[in-house]
């Protein structure tokens, strides 16, 4: 119990301090909370910071809409501190759009263009190049007394939620990247749950396993979206790893070499041939789902790689006792052994919405208020929030893993990824010769050769 | 010249149906012209549309694979799941002509998946039956048989989605069950005086006197088949390797993923095209091969 209580101390001291290194410069990873930080402990605790003088009592009979993604557990505890909040104003009624990823923001898109989009949504910083083009979609939430931006940590203001000089959100978490380990299968081929991965042995010992249990694969990961699956695992983690940059850079410029790609295809394509990783199109089934795949409920797979914000369901799927976390795969020889920290949620207020003010007033409240967070817990992995995350620490209310893999995250984070590399028709054209690759319709050296040019022309067109 | 008297009678009819033409005018009408505006523009979804001429068009037929290999896929599947649907609904619908006792249960039992139709649910209940150790393959691997990858291999892929698409031939089931009770039973009497066997009796009586009715379950199947999408989107989200990619996810892609609404209304019209050839052929081969029983020719 001391023992983590004292680890979580750590974890929070190191995550409030951590994003602030963050930067598009350089990773400085540090220890120190940012200097914008330092004032949480004294803030009042009647009303949420930043509320000003606004009251949502005042507004009459409200309703807003309130959309967000995620899994059953996510839902279930926003749910609970939404009714919390419609409790403290009953004159406020919030109602819940939420889903699966998948589909969520070509939904958000199509109700902005017909100008029905819900009042406040989550949203994901990968969709930021969308937003540039566009002005006015969001509440400037450095520009609202509702709000006190001083309570959430200024690198991920900076670095994820301002687009055109505006911050469009409040940033919702603090999210690591690390593999989902079933246990089972550890157990069952005798492999240390504290192995620490290199893309090589991954291979050797999954080829292994597939071997002498045909059904059994140490790795599922899917095809994929623009923003996971097999393309970035490769071309980001991987690359990243063994070179020590990603593949673009933020000018819109293919910066990895022919050489490197092709490295990188052709570990891609060890993965599938040798076994470790279940065939892709059975794999692809489960795209955002992975924790549905009857193979890893069964323990027939391994591990996958996900975030922290994924914990609860993929821990809810498993047996109690089944589920640990651990570091992503590393390079054998690698330049780089850092860990993607990102916070990339975030919580935006449509600027059409008819009732701003007790929208922003909510949002604020949603990301800030000791309840809430106590409410919707650990399920967007750790708040951003700087009140928020203590009252999780508190309570001892953060799990294990999620202190865990921050820990590793915090220790050693990785730069943040050019945004290029996220825009949906590169991904797609990344994610297509990826999947050539795979399905041995491309060597890793033609793999490369058409990354090299398709890629490159289809960037230069959306810069 | 004569004029057209509108009598007060007429005037009332245009009132009632004034509802539908209002309907027709806001919600089909309007968003053709639209989308046929756009089809000319650079449109984000978001930002305002700009006028670029046909661009789009020449983009599409010069530059994008995947408009190609969308329509590649849409083809296969359209000439794949059309025959087999018919042709299951016709067989199903012969051996329900039948006069037994507890025959609407079964035929109720077979409409019964058109009403569920290609929805997001049965297209998870797909994916679950299709999937590497999903009921069909643990029923193959009881009888003895390997497990085959429907779903994963782009091998299979399309025809199990097509399957999809098949195992909804209710409707068109139906429909044949109606066209095949008014075929006259004489001319099965007359056909089993000159000892025509059942086989002979299909082709040469029940085929031609429901022909009719065969080409309008032909036409909607096909045009139906053209725009399917949930199958394609929920299941197998178009893999692998695009085997599944079909035309109809093209657009969606377009529309919603890259938020280019100006290019996906271009697609838009170039399928609307597509079919409307398709349409056209098959009226013109038609045309000399259905019966109607109030005077057409076959």
């Amino acid at each position: 119990m001391k023992k983590r209580i004292a680890s979580m101390a750590l974890v929070s001291a190191l995550v409030m301090g951590t994003l602030a290194g963050c930067s598009n410069q350089a990773p400085t990873s540090t220890s120190q909370p940012d200097e914008s930080s330092t004032a949480q402990s004294t803030l009042p605790e009647s009303e949420p910071a930043g509320s000003g003088e606004f009251s949502p009592a005042d507004a009459g009979n409200v309703t807003l809409r309130f959309a967000w993604w995620g899994s059953d557990a996510r839902h279930e505890a926003t749910l609970k501190a939404m009714d919390l909040y419609m409790k403290l104003y009953p004159n406020v009624t919030i109602e819940g759009e939420y889903q699966g990823y998948d589909g969520y923001q070509q939904k958000l898109m199509t109700q902005f263009a017909g100008g029905t989009e819900p009042d406040l949504m989550q949203l994901d910083y990968y969709w930021n190049p969308e937003w540039k083009g566009q002005e006015n979609l969001f509440v400037d939430m450095a520009n609202t007394p509702l709000v006190n931006l001083s309570q959430f940590q200024k690198s991920a203001i900076d670095d994820y939620m301002t687009v055109n000089g505006k911050v469009i959100g409040l940033p919702m978490n603090s999210s690591g990247f690390g593999v989902m380990i079933n246990k089972a299968f550890f157990d069952k081929h005798s492999i240390p749950v504290d192995t620490v991965w290199t893309w090589e042995d991954m291979i050797e010992a999954g080829g292994k396993i597939n071997k002498e249990n045909p059904g059994d694969h140490l790795l599922a990961i899917e095809s994929g979206t623009t923003t996971g699956g097999i393309c970035p695992f490769i071309l980001n983690a991987y690359v990243y790893s063994r070179y020590g940059h990603y593949w673009a850079d933020e000018n819109g410029k293919i910066i990895a070499s022919k050489e490197e790609l092709t490295n990188a295809f052709d570990i891609l394509q060890q993965l599938f041939v040798s076994g470790t990783a279940q065939p892709l199109g059975e794999a692809s089934l489960f795209t955002g789902q992975m924790e549905q795949n009857p193979k890893w409920i069964n323990g027939e797979i391994g591990f996958t790689v996900d975030w922290t914000a994924t914990v609860g369901k993929y821990k809810a799927s498993l047996p109690e006792g089944q589920f640990a976390v651990g570091k992503p795969p590393f390079a054998k020889n690698g330049d780089n052994q850092d860990i993607r920290l990102v916070a990339g949620m975030g919580l935006g207020v449509s600027a059409r919405s008819k009732n701003v003010e007790v929208a922003t007033h909510f949002a604020n409240w949603l990301m800030s208020d000791p309840d809430a967070s106590l409410l919707m817990g650990t399920q967007r992995s750790v708040p951003n929030n700087f009140q928020a995350f203590k009252a999780l620490v508190d309570a001892g209310a953060i799990s294990e893993e999620i202190t865990q893999m921050l820990d590793w995250a915090e220790t050693a984070p990785a730069a943040p990824v050019p945004l290029i590399e996220f825009n949906s028709e590169v991904g797609d054209i990344a994610k297509d010769i990826c999947e050539q690759v795979v399905y041995g319709q491309l060597t890793p050296e033609q793999a490369a050769d058409r990354f090299l040019t398709d890629v490159q022309a289809k960037m230069d067109t959306v810069r | 010249m004569n004029k057209v008297k509108y009598t007060k009678r007429g005037n009332m009819g245009y009132l009632y149906i004034f509802p539908w033409i209002l309907g027709f005018l806001i919600f089909q009408l309007y968003p053709l012209g639209a989308s046929l505006y756009y089809s000319f523009t650079e449109y984000n979804i978001t930002g305002t549309p700009t006028f670029v001429g046909f661009k789009n068009y020449i983009t599409m037929f010069s530059s994008d694979l995947l408009f190609y290999t969308s329509l590649g896929n849409t083809l296969k599947y359209v000439f794949l799941s059309l025959p087999m649907k018919i042709i299951t609904a016709l067989i199903v619908a012969v051996i329900l002509n039948q006069k037994l006792k507890g025959i609407n249960f079964y035929r109720t039992v077979y409409y019964i998946p058109s009403i569920f139709g290609g929805s997001v649910a049965i297209s998870i209940l797909w994916r679950f039956l299709f999937m590497d150790g999903g009921l069909v393959n643990r029923m193959l691997n009881g009888l003895g048989m390997t497990s085959v990858p429907w779903l994963s291999s782009p091998n299979y892929s399309l025809f199990t989605l097509s399957l999809l698409s098949v195992w909804q031939f209710g409707s068109s089931m139906v429909l044949f069950l109606a066209a095949l009770k008014q075929v006259p039973e004489d001319l099965y009497e007359a056909a089993l005086i000159d000892g025509a066997g059942a086989v002979r009796m299909f082709f040469k009586i029940t085929l031609p006197m429901i022909t009719s009715v065969l080409f309008f379950n032909i036409l909607m199947q096909l045009v139906n088949a053209f725009q399917d999408f949930t199958g394609a989107f929920v299941i197998t989200n178009g893999g692998p390797l695009n085997s599944t990619y079909l035309y109809a996810l093209k657009l969606y892609d377009e529309a919603f993923k890259y938020f280019k609404m100006g290019y996906a209304s271009a697609l838009s019209w170039v399928l609307f095209v597509i079919i409307l050839i398709f349409t056209a052929i098959f009226f013109r081969f038609s045309e000399a091969a259905t019966y109607y029983e109030d005077g057409g020719d076959f």
